[in-house]
């Protein structure tokens, strides 16, 4: 699935980032965003606003366009 | 003189520390990006300089590039003795991707770097523990636990940096050296579990990212602060209003009829002193925005406004430049800066002038006070004039939006465009003091630089309007001849030729509008009593559609050259300020033409 379709308080693991154009995907695999590392949804938000997301780097919003085109793996707690 | 540099990733608190160590005074707000330009600073001993935060040296923007650029110049060029690393106790991991990188790129160069470890005084409130000496050992250099916050450890690190050691040994890391990996086994090895500070410093989100209550929340909070610019500032404003009457009478009391009485009364009490009463919404505004940027609730309206203003072209990193904007469009347009997306960065600079700044302030609550009843509403809640306040803030920001969603779908389609993904700092209690003194800081100097045009533009304007019949002859003085010629432009708007001055004048600045129409009216009365500048325009029959259609001309026309020039420096050309100009000019004159046409 995609990041966006995570659910609030859930967590996952980046599967891929590789439908992100090549400056993008360099900037969130600087910012903590890399296959392999686990990623949780803090919460919904108002108006399909950014949603924040806690990765291995701290709590980043992302917004729609981008958190669709990153594929992850709902982590069953 | 050591020199030395300070670095690390954005919101560490780089720019709190440099104003420690330098007791400078430079901006500093909770969010990430504030420091966009490289500024210095000097102390007895060294001297600092306190360089853009970043998440790392891949640069991808052009001001990205220009900051790792001039770092590495710096360090290359021995420009700099040592490198004061920067890093956030509470996101240790993060900090220390960026603080390997640094090391790194300055030991190529033979510098040697420190470490600084911020924001212990939140680790320790916690009750978490981050091993300061272990880490020291593992990055081998040496390092320092602080609060800039507290002034904990600040005297430690300050003496140390006065005769740092500099026989750091290089570390060979070879182009592969994944820092991001080192630095996760750093702080999972040495620091605390950044989802548990993350947990308990974030709680507030549930309100104020609430898909209930988080939109209206904001709005709540944007009300309130348009609300308390004009009820905490009004007990100020006539403090203020009170004592120029007093010293006028003080001053001109005992004195002879004649040229030297009627020019304290009508150019310096009736003039400049209009204008000084407004000094205290000034300083609410920029203390309330203040508040805001120092909580991290800016970060989160940012990411509510994101949609939003994406709508209309700009990002919810525009929402920052924007709401800076309110107090002054000149730092306002180079926070635009932190917008990372070209095309919205420049779509954010065309409209921050239309932003309801600080100079428009006297324009708008001396023509609120004058048409619009001091009487409360919705029970008491709200008072009309501040909802007025409200209203006009609101109609600029629509006009802005216009704007900008016109120009992001036809002239700037095609401009290269990023994503918004914004780190979201945790939230904490503002810095009281700094805060206080950046109020204070911006209630001067609106004084002293707003204050020597209008005063030079006051005495000419009393001068012409004065001679060559004195005072109680407005109508027959040199200034009505002037003033009558340019009357036929300003008729479809019910406005006389005294506005019509006073709107010309204010071309130099916004602010001269109340100066010089305090002053005429002073002339024009010619009686010892210098009523108040409200009640005058009030009884001078000016009609309620004509003071609607100067709200609405104030709230679009361009009329700050230094405005103009930070559009120059930083879009780099000429073509887009004298646009600006002009369609701003004109839009404001068909506003406000359309509104007193509405009105009447």
């Amino acid at each position: 699935m995609s990041l966006w379709d995570l659910p609030a308080d859930k967590t996952a693991e980046i599967t891929s980032i590789d439908q992100l154009e090549p400056n993008i995907r360099q900037r969130m695999a600087d910012l903590g965003f890399r296959p392999g590392d686990q990623i949780k949804c803090l919460r919904k938000t108002p108006f399909g606003a950014p949603r924040p997301y806690i990765g291995p780097q701290g709590t980043f919003s992302i917004e729609k366009d981008i958190a669709q085109l990153v594929t992850v793996q709902e982590i069953s707690q | 003189m050591n020199s030395i540099a300070i670095m690390g990733k954005p919101n560490t608190g780089k720019s709190l520390l440099f104003n420690r160590l330098t007791g400078m005074n430079q901006r500093v707000a909770n969010f990430p990006g504030v420091t966009t330009e490289i500024k210095s600073g000097q102390t007895t001993d060294f001297s600092l300089v306190d360089f853009p935060g970043a998440y790392t040296f891949q640069a991808i923007t052009r001001d990205e590039q220009v900051a790792v650029e001039r770092f590495e110049f710096a360090l290359d060029n021995k420009k700099i003795q040592t490198v004061l690393c920067v890093l956030d106790a509470t996101q240790l991991s993060a900090s220390l991707r960026m603080a390997l990188e640094v090391r790194s790129r300055a030991n190529h160069f033979g510098v040697p770097v420190v470490f600084a470890v911020n924001m212990m005084d939140e680790i320790k409130s916690l009750k978490l523990h981050v091993d300061i000496e272990g880490l020291g050992k593992a990055l081998d250099a040496p390092i320092f636990a602080i609060s800039a916050r507290t002034g904990e450890g600040i005297k430690d690190l300050g003496a140390f940096l006065r005769s740092p050691k500099t026989d750091q040994v290089p570390t060979d890391q070879n182009e592969n050296f994944d820092f991001y990996q080192h630095a996760r086994e750093l702080a999972l090895k040495f620091g605390p579990q950044t989802d548990l500070i993350v947990a308990k410093k974030n709680k507030l989100d549930r309100f104020f990212l609430s898909s209930t209550f988080g939109g209206l929340l904001f709005a709540a909070i944007m009300l309130f602060l348009f609300q308390a610019i004009f009820t905490w500032a009004g007990p100020f404003m006539d403090f203020i209003e009170n004592s120029i009457a007093w010293a006028s009478e003080a001053t001109t009391g005992g004195m002879a009829d004649g040229l030297a009485k009627d020019f304290l009364n009508d150019a310096i009490f009736g003039g400049l002193g209009s204008f000084l009463v407004f000094v205290p919404q000034i300083f609410f505004l920029t203390f309330i925005v203040g508040v805001l940027e120092d909580s991290g609730y800016l970060a989160r309206a940012a990411l509510i406004c994101h949609r939003p203003l994406k709508f209309f072209g700009m990002s919810g990193k525009s929402f920052i430049p924007l709401l800076t904007g309110h107090a002054c469009a000149i730092p306002a347009i180079i926070a635009a800066r932190s917008v990372d997306s070209p095309k919205k960065r420049i779509l954010t600079i065309l409209a921050v002038p239309l932003m309801s700044c600080s100079a428009r302030l006297p324009v708008y609550g001396l023509l609120i006070s004058a048409f619009i009843p001091s009487v409360t509403v919705a029970g008491g809640l709200f008072g009309l004039q501040g909802l007025a306040f409200f209203g006009i803030f609101g109609f600029s920001i629509v006009a802005a939006l216009v704007v900008t969603s016109l120009l992001s779908r036809t002239t700037y389609k095609d401009e290269t465009d990023l994503p918004f993904v914004l780190e979201l700092p945790s939230y904490r209690l503002p810095h009281w003091k700094p805060l206080l003194i950046r109020s204070a800081r911006s209630a001067y100097q609106f004084v002293s630089k707003a204050g020597a045009i209008i005063f030079t533009v006051t005495v000419v304007i009393w001068a012409l309007g004065y001679f060559p019949n004195g005072s109680g002859h407005l109508d027959t003085s040199f200034l009505a001849v002037l003033g009558k010629a340019i009357e036929p432009v300003l008729a479809p708007l019910g406005l006389d030729w005294k506005y019509g001055v006073a709107i010309l004048t204010s071309f130099l600045a916004r602010e001269v509008f109340v100066g010089v129409l305090g002053t005429m009216f002073g002339i024009e009365a010619a009686d010892e009593n210098v009523d108040s500048l409200i009640d005058t325009i009030h009884g001078s029959g000016l009609t309620f559609a004509s003071g609607m259609a100067l709200l609405v001309f104030y709230a679009i026309a361009m009329q700050c050259v230094s405005t103009l020039a930070v559009i120059k420096q930083e879009l780099g050309n000429y073509k887009a300020p004298i646009l600006i100009f002009i369609g701003y000019s004109l839009a404001a004159y068909l506003c406000a033409w359309a509104t007193y046409l509405v009105f009447s």
